[in-house]
């Protein structure tokens, strides 16, 4: 059984459709990277996959069940999301929660109206914080965070939903590279170790190249291509499909591709 | 502390803090009552309606204090209060056509039924002019309030105006708009309570997608909530809420603003402890302004508006300045 499948998806916001038409099988224990340009349906597929947005055609199925039959919640035990970073979104000064606090919303698929956290669920909490390593910020405001804490909390509140797939949006953007690295890492063990299924969009085909097994390439809302991180990232490819003029080579240190930009103008 | 904890001991001192200003409102006034005789036949009218009075301030306040900490909540504004979005310029509209258009002499539920209707009638407004496919963008609904509430602010003055220019006097439409607890019937308060109280028991269940809306629809949508149904319910609660008691006490102004973040300040921002906490922290503090506005002339009562502006606009000030200073952090 796949982790995900979407068949002939077409969805968007009202108007004319983002997504044309896609079609995509992702196992169990994949790490798959979603590459395209600016506006070309990246995100709005991560959304239709979660059900956040509806399909107007097609078929999407999460562990083999069709997502119209399954509930918000039912969904949110299964697939969790790491967004980018988004500072604007965690109030300040007093509003502010800790990052417990934040880790602890994770839990909300399982709790009910009433009720409070159970040892069962604090126990997922602790154990998503020292996954993310934020043990140590538990009781600090997540206001007072660096972009990269702040990311790792956000990070230990989607382990703490304990889903088998994790759907990251650029989650290293605005990050530094060793941040970009250490994230990605996280993913890569949660991925290796625990068999966790990851999807995750990328704008850096470099670190999309470095960590997934397969890439599927978006453009204009379809599929423009898909497979094995050589056989996408190619400079042909991303001329075809970016319009950018690069070289691309086999990286030193590991072996898999790298994209190289070349500036258009003579100096 | 866990939050539970919290919760707990918050509402062991805040129901101390209800039942004694209770007891002080009925003692404390022009006439004071000796605490020995509270209940004696002497002074049991008095009493009677002092503690009409205790208790619609219990209802309004609390009912204003969890209303505005929903829209601070859902619109993720910390400058919301239960009025932004309109709910109070359409009440005192209604209220102004009743005191003016001379109606409101009918019955005593002419004045409060009028108010409830603008009110409605404004949030209706707001929400049709807000509303983007099926979508409710807060940004959007934050924009159509003000633009009803200067629509009905302008309507109101002009209404003022006509009524200035035939001789009329303004003193009771003033006097509403400013607020008071004053009780002439009973039956409004009963209901206000059921429907307030009401509010509250709905917004206590939905404490927890309070906070989870608070850290962004997006995420919260991801942790299985169904954002737009539940930002539409919780804007029908704080509008019904908050029309509730406007009618039956005029435009009490600030407590909804302060009361949330005076109480945040102290536990947090767990709306799980918040919203019981804020409830009876906006009771209490409403009791208390009302004996301020009974006693503090030798002469008649003061609106409760002006002293609940008094106290809380200082505060305000000083929660802007700190807040300032936290965001550049």
């Amino acid at each position: 059984m796949n982790a995900i499948t979407i068949e002939n998806v077409e969805c968007g916001y009202g108007g004319a459709p983002v997504i044309g038409g896609v079609s995509l099988d992702v196992s169990r224990g994949e790490f798959l990277g979603i590459l395209g340009p600016n506006g070309s349906g990246k995100t709005t597929l991560l959304r239709a996959a979660t059900g956040v947005i509806a399909a107007s055609a097609g078929r999407i199925t999460v562990n083999g069940t069709d997502i119209r039959s399954l509930g918000p919640r039912d969904i949110a035990r299964q697939v969790a999301c790491v967004m980018q970073d988004n500072a604007a979104s965690v109030g300040a000064g007093h509003l502010a929660f800790a990052v417990r606090d934040v880790v602890t919303m994770g839990r909300t698929p399982y709790l009910s109206r009433a009720g409070w956290a159970t040892p069962r669920d604090r126990d997922a909490v602790d154990r998503a914080m020292e996954l993310a390593e934020v043990t140590h910020l538990a009781d600090r405001p997540i206001t007072e965070l660096s972009g990269g804490e702040r990311q790792r909390a956000f990070i230990a509140m989607a382990l703490a939903q304990e889903c088998d797939i994790i759907m990251l949006d650029e989650p290293t953007n605005h990050l530094d590279i060793a941040h970009q690295i250490g994230i990605l890492d996280l993913f890569a063990g949660l991925n290796r170790d625990s068999n966790k299924t990851i999807v995750g969009v990328f704008h850096d085909l470099n670190l999309a190249s470095e960590y997934c097994e397969r890439l599927l390439l978006l453009k204009a809302g379809q599929v423009a291509a898909a497979g094995k991180p050589e056989e996408i990232l190619t400079a042909e490819m991303i001329r075809s499909i970016y319009g950018a003029r690069v070289a691309v080579q086999p990286s030193p240190a590991t072996g898999r591709p790298h994209v190289f930009l070349r500036k258009s103008v003579s100096t | 502390m866990t939050p539970r904890k919290k919760l707990v001991v918050g509402l062991v001192v805040l129901s101390a803090a209800l039942v004694l200003a209770f007891f002080w409102s009925l003692i404390a006034g022009r006439a004071r009552v000796p605490v020995g005789e509270m209940f004696s036949a002497k002074y049991a009218p008095l009493v009677k309606l002092r503690a009409a009075r205790a208790l619609l301030g219990i209802i309004v306040g609390a009912g204003l204090s969890v209303a505005g900490l929903i829209l601070q909540a859902v619109l993720r504004n910390p400058l919301a209060d239960p009025y932004v979005l309109g709910v109070s310029s359409g009440a005192g509209l209604g209220a102004a056509l009743a005191i003016l258009g001379g109606v409101a002499a009918a019955g005593a539920w002419v004045i409060p039924g009028c108010a409830f209707g603008g009110a409605v009638l404004a949030i209706t407004l707001v929400y049709v002019l807000a509303r983007v496919g099926k979508t409710v963008p807060v940004y959007t609904l934050l924009l159509a309030g003000v633009i009803i509430n200067s629509i009905a602010s302008s309507l109101l003055i002009f209404l003022a105006h006509t009524a200035i220019a035939r001789g009329q006097g303004l003193y009771s439409v003033l006097w509403w708009l400013l607020g008071s607890l004053q009780v002439f019937e009973a039956w409004p308060v009963a209901v206000a309570g059921m429907a307030i109280g009401a509010g509250i028991a709905i917004t206590i269940l939905f404490a927890r997608d309070l906070n989870v809306l608070s850290i962004g629809e997006e995420p919260a949508a991801h942790l299985g909530l169904r954002v737009e149904r539940t930002k539409k319910l919780l804007f029908l609660i704080s509008s019904l809420v908050t029309g509730a008691a406007v009618a039956t006490s005029g435009l009490i102004g600030f407590v909804g603003l302060i009361v949330p973040h005076a109480v945040r300040l102290v536990v947090g921002p767990d709306n799980k402890v918040l919203v019981p906490l804020s409830a009876l922290a906006g009771g209490t503090f409403l009791i208390i302004c009302d004996i301020i506005a009974r006693t503090i002339l030798s002469s008649g009562e003061l609106p409760i508006g002006v002293i609940t502006a008094f106290l809380g606009g200082p505060f305000f000030i000083y929660l802007l300045r700190t807040h300032r200073g936290r965001m550049s952090k």
